[in-house]
């Protein structure tokens, strides 16, 4: 058995817990602050329920340009009646959850939207506001839908795919990893002084200013501790890495489907 | 102390899950070793036990009350329980070693007087006094770690969580905090240690659990009851 070592004595001693409700304390502005931002990074680094398809990347991507395109030229009520109804039948394959998530963003995306039309509707007439709040709703339903079926990871090999300048590609890449592992770090230190904080004191207002600072240096130095290692290992800002279009039988009823759409776009326009 | 029933954890709903169906029971001034391969799960439990995440399934109970996820209850579990962290370095937060200290007392409503007490009684127990007055980020790996520990002592917490403390401490350091642990086991503290190196838990701990690769609880023993067989396999983590 080693020696042991002398402990001073308040450490040999149970420390009473401070109860919050003991003293009853107002605004705590570290709390706050803290309590605000980890609910936005958990945000950030749940994990998504993603809708599996069986297309390829980039033809999810065309698909929903072809899609907006369509939705935003379509002038006659039969022809927007029709692209809806081909959107619902690819609703009805999401999960509930999944079904949540999209109503959710689409609901977000949809109040944002209504800020920029509503100015329209003053200066124009109603009617004209309220048949573009429509399209618009139905427009970003095709995204959120896209956001519901595709990864990040898909998404920037549906770049690949396209051909996008590989520069772009990789920038947008990175950004997306960066952020992610900002994210986690962040969370981790947020735990940090979350285990040692207490509800019970207010912390004040300028040893909050000092941590969120803290926290702002903090997650500098780690960014650019990650891009060091990023060029010892080579990184120099171009990539060799080269996706081929590919096409399976599920892509070619997808293709097939989107040009009959457009078929009927030019019928119905032109009647 | 700590009681948990069919707890698992999964991160990623695609995924299997980190901890699956994990059954334990700590009772105080328990001094237990948790050991299993890389990815086993054992950052994960510390992470459930200390309230940073909420499991999927099963229940946790702390010192005979279910653990929720109310201030009220976090607050009890953040006063009692410390946690050193296994990449400690993003412990640290304030702008000089002996603020981080007496950050959790302070917290803690303790006077102005009792802080400093304590911040400069484990400056000394930890050997770190010349620290004081530097910054925490620009301390060697090691440094951080014992000041991420001191942080935690001041708080004087009943239940000690420590994630593989031994990384990076020079031989006498290590040696230091073996008797350390010792001592405030002595003390009546619980302690928790995750390590892979077997030599070391024996020297300290008086139980070991053991996960696996599957993130199942294979194996909870009192050190002195393990089989040879058995000390053979943990000597491989
Ligand atoms: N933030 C996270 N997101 C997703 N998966 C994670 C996350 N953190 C851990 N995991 C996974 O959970 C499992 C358990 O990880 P954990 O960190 O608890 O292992 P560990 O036993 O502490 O390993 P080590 O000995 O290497 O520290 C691993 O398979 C890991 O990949
Ligand atoms: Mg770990």
């Amino acid at each position: 058995m080693s020696a042991s070592v002398e402990l001073p004595n308040w450490l040999q001693q149970n420390q009473p817990v401070t109860n919050p409700s003991a003293k009853k304390h107002g605004y705590n502005p570290l709390n706050k602050n803290l309590g605000w931002l980890q609910h936005l990074l958990t945000q950030l680094n749940a994990p998504q329920n993603i809708h599996q398809t069986q297309q390829q990347p980039w033809l999810q991507v065309v698909n929903l340009a072809i899609m907006i395109l369509l939705f935003s030229l379509a002038q006659k009520p039969l022809l927007i009646w029709l692209l809806a109804l081909v959107w619902l039948v690819r609703l009805y394959r999401l999960s509930a959850l999944q079904l949540y998530q999209f109503a959710k963003r689409l609901g977000h995306m949809s109040v944002f939207s209504i800020l920029f039309i509503l100015p329209s509707c003053f200066l124009n007439s109603w009617s004209l506001g309220l048949w573009l709040l429509f399209k618009t709703v139905l427009i970003l339903g095709q995204v959120a839908l896209f956001l519901q079926e595709i990864t990040w990871v898909d998404f920037i090999k549906a770049l690949r795919q396209l051909h996008v300048p590989p520069l772009f590609v990789l920038a947008l890449s990175i950004t997306i990893k960066y952020c992610h592992i900002l994210a986690t770090y962040l969370v981790q230190v947020l735990w940090a002084i979350e285990l040692r904080r207490a509800t019970t004191v207010p912390t004040p207002f300028y040893q909050t200013a000092k941590i969120m600072g803290r926290l702002y240096l903090t997650s500098k130095r780690y960014v650019l501790a990650v891009y060091e290692a990023m060029t010892l290992r080579g990184y120099q800002g171009q990539t060799t890495k080269v996706e081929h279009l590919a096409l399976s039988k599920h892509d070619w009823r997808i293709l097939g489907l989107d040009l009959s759409l457009i078929m009927m776009y030019c019928l119905v326009w032109r009647y | 102390m700590f009681k948990l029933e069919n707890i698992s954890y999964t991160y990623d709903a695609t995924q299997a899950p980190s901890l699956a169906d994990i059954n334990l029971t700590i009772t105080p001034g328990d001094f237990v070793a948790l050991m299993g391969p890389n990815g086993s799960g054992k950052s994960t439990l510390f992470k459930i036990l200390t309230g940073l995440l909420k499991p999927q399934t099963g229940t946790y109970y702390f010192e005979e009350k279910l653990v929720d996820s109310t201030d009220r209850c976090q607050n009890h579990l953040h006063q009692r329980i410390g946690f050193v962290f296994q990449n400690s370095d993003v412990q640290l937060f304030n702008d000089t070693v002996f603020e981080e200290l007496a950050f959790g007392p302070k917290q803690q409503g303790l006077a102005s007087g009792a802080v400093h007490q304590r911040v400069t009684d484990v400056l000394t127990l930890l050997g770190i006094e010349a620290l004081a007055q530097r910054v925490p980020y620009q301390l060697s790996g090691g440094e951080q770690k014992l000041v991420a520990l001191g942080s935690v002592l001041t708080m004087n917490p009943a239940v000690i969580i420590l994630d593989e403390p031994y990384n990076g401490l020079s031989m006498a350091y290590q040696t230091k905090l073996t008797q350390l642990l010792q001592s405030l086991n002595a003390a009546g503290k619980t302690i928790l240690v995750a390590s892979h190196n077997f030599q070391q838990i024996a020297e300290l701990a008086n139980r070991v659990v053991v996960f696996n690769a599957q993130h199942q609880l294979v194996l909870d023993t009192p050190l002195n009851a393990l089989t040879a067989p058995q000390e053979a396999d943990l000597r491989q983590l």
